[in-house]
């Protein structure tokens, strides 16, 4: 189980079971995070990996740097390292799946004629999540013919929300795709860079939207399905909760809340029921 | 600890050991409780366990089992106990899964509450290993009649 | 394509025309109506009215739905200030148990704000209460909660009090936390939980 270490001898190479009892406790009180015995051998190695980086000289002394940074820098280091903070197409495809074969037909239930069906992404960052899921819809949901689509994407970042709305990416963030999706919704500019195709790149909405903030929230609404992954876990507990409550009202009653792998609304909000389907759990607004 | 023989330990009493391995969800805010909670029913009781931390977790991990029984407390954040079992009553996959409600909580007017709400049997804190163990195992049909 | 464009207008904040201030008098009355959808529509809305303070708390007295008790809530921790600490902290007293936790965590959200209701509600003659205010030691109200509760576990007598103050030292306590806990196997009668707490504890706090 130890890692190879390269440190000074004081270094630890081990994390105790009492640690890691510790240590889930404070990074699910803390973000929501949620890991069971099953992930011992991954978060042991993102411990270890910090403890040598931060420069502390045990486990423990790590877990009081986490607890006691005010600068929260800690916290977020550590998130990127468990969360692998980094985006690419189909990343988390298995929600996807969910979305075309279960949740949207679901939705589309009660929908009237002529009525959107309407999903928002956020946060976007550079467009991998909202492009994806327009592709795996045209390509895999039987019914899209049939209904109107609108895809939203926000982030609170205007530099992202301008490299999403040119669609360039590099060969690392394409490499999950199959060739024939490579082939019908990219172009190449040169021989390692994949751009979006215009007309799906145009049907994409992009907008400036700080989750944070209740009055921006609040203008989107009759939102079917809102892909909110791994952005939570970086807020506080109160934002968290104003957040869930502010997409509680976008929803439509009925509608769903998609959250990253490992995170789970059950440290966030009270205000969805919880849904299992085939391919993942999600959250959905009750109906009534 | 009780300076009495524990027949459960000894494991000469056979007929309160569950036959197969059975499956325990343990609902509790608090991770000590867990923790104690796990280390009574795990080993050497035969029952493989999972944890959540409230009652938004106990749903994921329920829709997500099978569970043989569920341990809940009362006192949890976002939802708590009796929230959690007015919710599995009324979901339609798990909503006939034994309950055991353990709490603080000690008036006659808390469990007419957890009845009404559907929770099997009610044990108020602190509970010694013996008492877990007796009732883990007649919740979950481990015992003979 | 059946992809189309959301329209903008619906989907690009500060675009759209600015929102009237609600109406005070129908957001409160609202607050009252029979439908879920109303009550917390009304709720979210009251959050303009600072002064709406112990409207608030009083439904959240009543109140029974749980989308409704979060956005008050979620508007007395936003609204802060001691006023909005002391309209919650009767509430860990309350029957219903969503509303009792609810009241505790936005106590321990609330920062500075909760600390003398802390004092107050962990010295209270229910020991209900004293375990659900344990609960705000766990938030942000700093000050020295961490030597109250082991001043406090020194004198306890409920063993189901005893194990809620250890089970938050033992994720929030120091090196100078274990002796206190060690004291409390001396003092009390002997009880499996409580042991295997203060030992599980120990085990995990900070040795320096």
């Amino acid at each position: 189980m130890a890692m190879p270490r390269t440190g000074g001898p004081s270094q630890p190479d081990a994390v105790t079971d009492e640690e890691f009892a510790r240590f889930c406790e404070f990074i699910y009180r803390r973000t929501g995070l949620s890991y069971g015995a099953s992930k011992r051998y991954f978060i042991d190695r993102r411990i270890l990996e910090r403890v040598e980086r931060s420069g502390v000289s045990s486990v423990q002394s790590y877990l009081a740097l986490l607890r006691f940074d005010s600068t929260g820098r800690e916290l977020e280091e550590i998130i990127n390292s468990l969360t692998v903070n980094e985006t690419y197409f189909w990343r988390e495809e298995y929600q996807f799946a969910c979305l075309a074969n279960s949740i949207l037909p679901e939705v589309v239930r009660t929908k009237r004629r002529g009525e959107p069906v309407r999903i928002w992404s956020l946060p976007c960052s550079t467009g991998e999540e909202p492009y994806s899921i327009a592709m795996w819809l045209l390509e895999n949901w039987a019914d899209v013919d049939q209904y109107d689509v609108e895809i939203i994407a926000s982030d609170i970042d205007t530099q992202v929300l301008a490299a999403a709305r040119q669609g360039l990416y590099d060969a690392r963030s394409v490499q999950r795709l199959p060739k024939w999706v490579l082939d019908r919704y990219f172009e190449r500019p040169t021989s390692d860079r994949w751009r979006i195709v215009d007309s799906l790149r145009s049907s994409i909405e992009f907008t400036r939207i700080n989750a944070s903030d209740r009055a921006q929230m609040a203008k989107m609404t009759d939102i079917d399905v809102i892909f909110c992954r791994n952005m939570l876990i970086y807020f506080d507990d109160v934002s968290r909760r104003e957040v869930a409550d502010s997409m509680y009202s976008s929803l439509r009653p009925g509608g769903f809340v998609c959250l990253g792998h490992s995170e789970s609304m059950s440290r966030i909000s009270p205000l969805f029921a919880v849904r299992r389907f085939a391919d993942a759990i999600v959250y959905q607004r009750p109906a009534r | 600890m009780s300076p009495s023989p524990n027949p459960i330990t000894q494991g000469n009493d056979a007929h309160i050991r569950p036959r197969r391995p059975k499956r325990l969800l343990i609902v509790d805010d608090a991770a000590l409780v867990r923790a104690y909670y796990r280390q009574a029913l795990e080993q050497p009781g035969g029952y493989t366990v999972d944890e959540a931390f409230n009652g938004i977790e106990a749903l994921e991990k329920a829709l997500s089992g099978p569970y043989d029984l569920i341990l809940v407390d009362v006192n949890m954040p976002k939802m708590d106990g009796l929230t959690f079992v007015r919710t599995l009553r009324t979901t339609e996959e798990i909503a006939c899964l034994p309950v055991m409600m353990t709490s603080t909580l000690n008036r006659d007017k808390d469990i007419a509450a957890a009845r009404a709400v559907g929770v099997n049997l009610y044990l108020v804190k602190p509970i010694s290993v013996d008492d877990l163990r007796l009732f883990a195992a007649i919740m979950t049909g481990a015992t003979e009649p | 394509m059946p992809l189309v464009k959301a329209p903008s207008g619906a989907a690009a904040p500060g675009g759209g025309p600015a929102r009237n201030t609600p109406n005070r008098d129908a957001v409160l009355a609202d607050l009252t109506a029979d439908t879920p959808d109303t009550r917390r529509a009304a709720a979210r809305a009251c959050r303009a009215f600072p002064d709406a303070v112990a409207l608030i708390a009083k439904r959240l007295e009543e109140e029974e739905d749980t989308r409704v008790v979060e956005a008050l809530v979620l508007n007395l921790v936003a609204i802060g200030g001691p006023a909005a600490a002391a309209a919650l902290a009767p509430l860990l007293r309350s029957d219903r148990a969503g509303c009792r936790f609810a009241a505790a965590e936005a106590l321990a959200d609330m920062g500075p704000d909760a600390l003398p209701f802390f004092d107050a509600l962990i010295r209270d003659s229910d020991p209900q209460v004293r375990i659900m205010a344990a609960e705000i030691a766990r938030g942000r109200v700093g000050g020295a909660v961490v030597q109250t509760l082991e001043h406090l576990l020194g004198m306890e007598e409920e063993i189901n009090v005893c194990c809620a103050f250890i089970d938050v030292l033992a994720e929030t306590g120091t090196a100078d936390t274990a002796a206190v806990l060690t004291a409390v196997l001396d003092r009390l009668p002997e009880d499996q939980f409580l042991r295997f707490s203060v030992e599980t504890a120990l085990s995990r706090l900070p040795t320096d």
